[in-house]
């Protein structure tokens, strides 16, 4: 599962980059609350999953520290090169790992029932199918202001064999 | 990657899906057709989009190209979209019933719609229609909220948890 693994993940940056790319581009883009919502969302469950990963506290930032959408876009960046770090260093055993969610006592009072075990590769699967659901709300909003919105199929990544995501505009 | 991990995902796919299924079971046409700035322009035409996507790529996926998308895409019923969807499921439980691990390394030659070739491994297909599917999933939550609808969790983390039976 590993080279899948690594595949989803490199079209996740890539996915993500294009539609930062676009997003940035958007005259109307600052002054639209659900637009940054949903962009800090994705990337604050990233990030939640890859502190969980390295097995360190979940470093919680909220949306108000963030001045402009390129403040999160920059965060996103950041998150992705430390997860190719992530990636590059994992292997098959590794994903098999049981790895435990810190949130699982909070959902075990809500449900009344213990949260299940989780793999490493199926946590790895809920981040990127949770970032492409999510694109996809954003990719709808971006068409509503007036842009054109990105196509960032999977297959379609294989199609234009694979690009590296850019981040073109992403102000460092 | 193996066969099983490719069934277990599309069991999550059929388990969303269905989720969207149940809530649509009982809407009234107005809100299933109303118009709302989209990709596709209506919970009916996403659902349409989602489901056609989904038999398309699993008669490629068995070496048959569709030259056109089947009748039945253009502005569906509830009943007819609920039907077709369980055709689909049903073919796609066979055909993956019968997979190895060897046969996702396989290298499937097709058409597109427009007529041009392509050719992916049967995983690159599978791994394409999960994430397709969970992208305009998303944009049917949206969709579903602007008419004051209440959009199920379709998180795969959930699914997990369901079937371990501990949600």
């Amino acid at each position: 599962m590993l080279a899948e693994i690594k595949e989803l993940s490199n079209h996740m940056f890539w996915a993500d980059g294009i539609v930062w790319e676009v997003v940035l581009k958007q005259p109307e883009r600052e002054n639209h609350t659900k637009l940054k919502e949903l962009l800090y969302h994705i990337h604050s469950v990233q990030n939640a999953y890859l502190n969980i990963w390295f097995n360190q506290p979940i470093k919680y930032q909220d949306i108000t520290e963030f001045q402009s959408l390129n403040e999160i876009a920059k965060w996103g960046l950041v998150f992705h090169k430390k997860y190719k770090i992530f990636i590059n260093d994992l292997n098959e055993k590794r994903l098999e790992g049981i790895i435990k969610i810190p949130w699982a006592k909070h959902l075990n009072e809500k449900l009344g029932k213990p949260a299940g075990p989780s793999s490493l590769t199926q946590q790895i699967l809920q981040v990127v199918l949770h970032s492409t659901y999510h694109r996809a709300q954003v990719n709808k909003i971006i068409r509503e202001i007036g842009g054109e919105p990105p196509l960032t199929d999977f297959i379609f990544w294989i199609w234009t064999e694979k690009p590296e995501g850019k981040w073109i505009g992403v102000n460092h | 990657m193996t066969a099983d991990e490719i069934r277990e995902l599309y069991s999550y796919n059929e388990w969303a899906n269905k989720k969207y299924i149940e809530v649509i079971q009982n809407l009234d046409e107005e809100k299933y057709t109303l118009e709302i700035r989209s990709s596709f322009s209506s919970i009916r035409d996403t659902m349409a989009h989602i489901f056609v996507s989904e038999w398309t790529w699993l008669q490629r996926r068995q070496c048959k190209s569709p030259s056109a998308p089947p009748d039945w895409s253009v502005k569906p019923s509830i009943k007819v979209l609920i039907e077709k969807v369980n055709e689909i499921e049903l073919e796609r439980r066979n055909f993956l019933s019968g997979l190895d691990d060897d046969a996702l390394q396989r290298l499937i030659s097709y058409n597109l719609l427009s007529g041009k070739a392509g050719q992916n491994t049967l995983q690159e297909l599978f791994l394409h229609l999960v994430n397709h599917s969970s992208y305009h999933r998303g944009q049917l939550a949206t969709l579903f909220r602007q008419l004051e609808l209440k959009p199920p969790s379709t998180d795969l983390i959930l699914f997990y948890r369901e079937k371990k039976g501990t949600v």
